[in-house]
């Protein structure tokens, strides 16, 4: 699942609110690097404690994070987590869509940590 | 960091650079650090008075670097960063400009905090970001006092900016029509707009001053054209209403039928003709002034209208049930004597003793001695200007001939005869001739001065002399006096034969 050739993200977004300022790009990404991979281990540690109040809050927030760092594969996979574990429907399905999202952003960040 | 400090070694004085070469003794370091840090603060601060503050609450720490920085390209704005909101609040002290907001905040309801932000300051606008696109939880939030309400998507970087924007216009804005209204204020101080320095014109000044210390009703009387809708303003812009609106009615310029509604405004449908609902001016110069010119032209059937709406302070719509609490200061003017309108049943004795308040006395502008040269000297430059000429000065006889005349239209008409006077002249000096006074009215008026039989005499024969041509024969025939009084009169420069 993880492709070397082609990057799983896509800076264009963050570049656009840069202003030019490539310090803020770095930034950005290291910021990035240090931050989600806590976040996804907060999400993991809900769905597996069946706490699904909080798996949805949890994929809100990520959602835009990824959106935002356009890692297109996974956008529709975060989305689905949040309203399922909102409406409490497919629940049996979300552990193995947040397995997905960690295996991608894991190899996201190993292609980051290159291009930085 | 050495190099950030070597950039401002520039700006110190030189006993300081050397103890900056002394790398190894920390202890001097620490001061010229501390130093440093506190010298870029004020230069900071001074430079950024006007900055635009931005508090972005966001728990994300991603997404709210993010904003930050992305806020952060426009250099007049200042931003803080909070994570959590408990530290928001110590700070909000700071009192932001705005504050951007994340509705799903951990542990803490976005909603609630909404409040709390407006509970503590009114004025700090809320901007919501929200992943929400509830639409009722937007409306919601926004009837709440949110600024604005944006959800988490490509656009919300921009939709943020131009938010943003509206926010910095709408406060530029506040900050213009507040500077335009203590501008405003300050062109009516009344020692600009009445001139005169005379004894007369001295002693209103002194009851204008106390007037407007209180909210105490004035009744200004004085001839037509002598000034009395200016003391009014006067009063008003440098009393605490002057922020407020100075409403002006002038009861004799509305018809009859009308002057109720002008004045308390009607419902819908009220009488014919009443489409709409209206407000009147009491309603129009509420918290502010109400001036009533030629309160004596007032129905008698409405004095008592106005009256009871003094009294209560309040009024009723015509064709309406309820009642409306006005708070207006009222100023009054009239040319004529109200007592003797109220003795010529005219005017009601309680409405007169209600008005009365402050009573000032407008001088007219024959009494105002040299205030006339002082005005007509304003109103020719003023003129001048509006035109783009050049200035005039007026010759010693041009004066002469306005102290002498008794200006029945007083400072209105002072100002219409020298606008003329200014096209008349063709050079840079008004002559007596540029000075078209009404002779006619100055006969009719004659009685308006006091003076002596003798110079009464000589006014009537000049004025007799001006109307025949200097034709001296039949002047002295009409007026059934000898020929030679009246060459006696001219030898002696009693009378003018030119």
């Amino acid at each position: 699942m993880s492709a070397e050739a082609q990057p799983l993200y896509d800076l264009s977004m963050i570049q656009s609110m840069s202003g030019g300022d490539p310090g803020f790009l770095k930034k950005m990404i290291l910021l990035f690097i240090e931050t989600v991979p806590q976040n996804v281990k907060e999400l993991r540690t809900a769905s597996n404690d069946s706490n699904w109040e909080q798996v949805a809050k949890l994929a809100h927030k990520l959602k835009s994070t990824i959106d935002s760092m356009g890692i297109k594969s996974i956008r529709d996979d975060i989305r689905q987590i949040e309203s399922d574990a909102k409406q409490n429907n497919n629940l049996q399905e979300i552990p193995a869509s947040i397995q997905k999202i960690e295996s991608v952003i894991h190899d996201c960040i190993e292609q980051l940590k290159i291009a930085v | 960091m050495i190099r950030e400090i070597g950039f401002r070694i520039q700006i110190l004085p030189r006993s300081l650079k050397l103890l900056i070469k002394i790398r190894k003794l920390s202890y001097f370091r620490n001061i010229i650090l501390s130093f440093l840090s506190l010298y870029t603060r004020i230069i900071r601060n001074m430079k950024n008075h006007q900055a635009f503050k931005v508090f972005i609450l966001e728990d994300d720490v991603w997404y709210g670097s993010m904003l930050e920085h992305y806020l952060a390209l426009n250099p007049e704005y200042e931003i803080k960063r909070f994570e959590s909101p408990r530290d928001f609040f110590a700070h909000l002290h700071e009192t932001p400009d705005v504050v951007t907001l994340d509705y799903s905040l951990p542990d803490c309801d976005g909603a609630e905090v909404l409040k709390k932000i407006k509970e503590h300051n009114p004025d700090i606008r809320v901007i919501i970001i929200s992943g929400q696109e509830d639409v009722a939880t937007a409306i919601n939030l926004l009837k709440n006092g949110a600024f604005d309400y944006i959800v988490k998507d490509d656009d919300t970087k921009d939709r943020l900016w131009n938010s943003i924007l509206h926010l910095r216009e709408i406060r530029n804005l506040r900050e213009e029509v507040e500077s335009l209204k203590t501008q405003v204020g300050r062109k009516y101080d009344f020692s600009q707009m009445i001139l005169g320095k005379s004894e007369a014109i001295e002693k209103v000044y002194a009851l204008i001053e106390k007037a407007s210390k209180t909210n105490i009703t004035v009744s200004i009387t004085g001839e037509t054209g002598s000034g009395k809708e200016m003391v009014a303003k006067a009063i008003h812009y440098n009393s605490d209403r002057h922020k407020q609106p100075f409403v002006a009615v002038n009861v004799a310029a509305i018809p009859k039928d009308l002057i109720e509604s002008e004045l308390f405004g009607h419902e819908k449908g009220a009488f014919t003709g009443a489409a709409t609902r209206r407000i009147g001016k009491f309603e129009e110069a509420d918290k502010g002034t109400l001036f009533l010119d030629e309160i004596g032209e007032l129905d008698i059937n409405l004095q008592a209208k106005l009256l009871r709406a003094l009294q209560e302070r309040e009024i009723t719509r015509i064709g309406g049930n309820a009642v409306t609490p006005i708070n207006v200061r009222i100023i009054v003017a009239t040319n004529k004597n109200l007592l003797e309108e109220v003795k010529n049943k005219n005017f009601r004795e309680d409405l007169y003793y209600r008005l009365i308040g402050l009573p000032i006395l407008l001088p007219p502008l024959r009494e105002r001695g040299n205030d006339i040269i002082i005005l007509a000297k304003h109103f020719t430059d003023a003129f001048s200007n509006e035109n783009k000429m050049p200035k005039k000065t007026l010759s010693p006889e041009a004066q002469q001939k306005l102290i002498g005349y008794p200006f029945p239209g007083n400072v209105r008409e002072l100002k219409s005869v020298m606008e003329l006077a200014v096209v008349m002249s063709d050079t840079d000096i008004i002559q007596p001739e540029h000075i078209t006074l009404n002779a006619t009215a100055s006969i009719n008026d004659l009685l308006n001065k006091e003076t002596t039989l003798q110079e009464f005499e000589n006014q009537i024969i000049q004025h007799y002399l001006d109307k025949y041509n200097k034709d001296v024969l039949l002047v002295a025939k009409k007026l059934d006096i000898g020929k030679s009084t009246i060459y006696r009169m001219i030898q002696n420069g009693e009378l003018k034969n030119k």
